[in-house]
């Protein structure tokens, strides 16, 4: 498991993105936000039912992939690309797994991020 | 490893205690199964100053996934969660409920995420910065069939029937004069000074801000111990239900890098049972309103205040609960 490093650009990508998506202050810097659980993000509403936290943490794990993709020209690790669309929603379910997961920490999804996605000059 | 250490503040709290995270079990082939588990020591306490241990746990699992239309926006999935809170003591339990539902779901989902224009550089280091997101929406329909009970079992429910999530995403920046849930949060944020956007603007918020909307439509077979036959009325019943859910920025905590900030955020639900028998009314049983409103870090402080009763609670009071988490 990778450390929640900066110069890893799946890691400086997650916290930017959550950041732009309105899931965490725009002050938070990249190191406090590495141990940041997801019971700390906006998105996180005590007593939401289940079912809903995991609808919520769908959507943004579909935001969350459109700008990995889209704004980072970041592409699925070892997919095909006949096999992309099925990248697509195991990325996008691995994501809103860890979005709906009260322990995780932002640096946790920052290293499934990059088991997921190989982002432009990465090189870890 | 996630510890929650929690403070006691006054003969009504109770305080959030360790979640114990199994859902990272993808690297254990012999549980995949627990992939999505959580399970969460609590401290639970109702209205009088007895406290009683027990365990809150959530369940979300999407077991198959497949699109009938190949868009990337259009889903079709099979999902079961489930969730629901175990006490010692069940008379002092606030949240007497266990719900588990196995779903046929169709979302649609719009994330907003305009197309990267060509002038900016891709992956450069400050195109993230340069994204202005649009208005996002996700929308969901299901066919369910679950069981909902108390923690004992006795008292059980076999439901079937339709729900419904919608959730609309308007950006940061935006002022949303209309959104009036909003207007709590709005007059915190400027009575402290609180400056959630670049633009120094403190009018309400979309985001999450915004509720989202959570409705079932469903048929309901009691049976065991159920509380409506004990008034003589043990007949499957229709029943309708309102979730909505919302969280929004109010003040931080220090200031620069360092900053804490912290949310008001707050979850209702509300059950009603259709043309219900008199008796069943006088009982109360025919109508549950529920209500969590919290205050919360971005550090992992919670304060809560929670309100109402779930179907099965056995009295319709009021708690306290203040815990702070971290993770080591």
């Amino acid at each position: 498991m990778s450390n929640w490093t900066q110069n890893n650009r799946a890691h400086e990508a997650t916290w930017k993105t959550l950041r732009v998506l309105g899931l965490l202050g725009k002050k938070v810097s990249f190191d406090v936000a590495g141990p940041t659980t997801m019971q700390g993000l906006r998105m996180w509403i005590p007593g939401e039912s289940a079912a809903d936290r995991a609808e919520r943490a769908a959507f943004y794990a579909a935001q969350m992939d459109d700008v990995f993709t889209e704004w980072a020209s970041a592409v699925y690790e070892e997919v095909p690309a006949k096999k992309e669309a099925a990248a697509r929603k195991t990325a996008r379910q691995a994501m809103a797994d860890a979005l709906s997961s009260k322990a995780k920490t932002i640096s946790q999804l920052g290293v499934r991020v990059d088991e997921l996605y190989k982002f432009p000059s990465e090189t870890t | 490893m996630f510890i929650t250490l929690s403070i006691t503040l006054s003969s009504i709290v109770v305080p959030a205690p360790p979640v114990v995270d199994v859902s990272d079990s993808r690297d254990i082939p012999a549980f995949p199964l627990f992939k999505g588990l959580e399970i969460q020591p609590v401290v639970l306490q109702g209205d009088d100053s007895d406290q009683t241990l027990g365990l809150r746990y959530t369940y979300t699992k999407s077991l198959a996934r497949f699109s009938l239309t190949g868009s990337e926006s259009k889903d079709f999935d099979l999902a079961f969660d489930s969730s629901g809170t175990i006490a010692v003591e069940r008379a002092l339990n606030p949240e007497d409920l266990i719900e588990a539902k196995l779903a046929i779901r169709y979302t649609f989902t719009d994330t907003g995420v305009p197309k990267r224009p060509e002038r900016y550089a891709p992956g450069g280091d400050d195109t993230l910065d340069r994204l202005a997101l649009k208005p996002g929406v996700r929308l969901s329909g299901r066919v369910f069939a679950g069981h909902e009970s108390d923690q004992s079992f006795l008292e059980r429910h076999t439901t079937f029937g339709l729900g419904g999530f919608a959730k609309y995403q308007i950006p940061e920046d935006r002022v949303i004069w209309w959104n009036i849930f909003d207007y709590p949060a709005t007059a915190l944020r400027w009575l402290t000074g609180y400056d959630v956007r670049s633009t120094g603007q403190t009018g309400p918020m979309g985001l999450d801000a915004l509720p989202s909307v959570g409705v079932d439509l469903e048929r309901i077979a009691p049976s065991g111990d159920d509380p409506r036959a004990d008034i003589g009325d043990g007949s499957d019943f229709t029943r309708a239900s309102l979730r909505l859910a919302l969280s929004s920025p109010v003040f931080d905590i220090g200031g620069g890098d360092e900053s804490d900030e912290v949310s008001l955020t707050a979850a209702w639900r509300y059950y009603a049972e259709f043309d219900a028998d008199q008796a069943v009314k006088d009982a109360g049983l025919d109508k549950y309103n529920f209500l969590v409103v919290s205050l919360k870090s971005r550090s992992g402080f919670v304060v809560s205040y929670t309100n109402g009763q779930l179907p099965f609670d056995e009295d319709d009071g009021e708690s306290f609960q203040v815990g702070w988490s971290h993770s080591f």
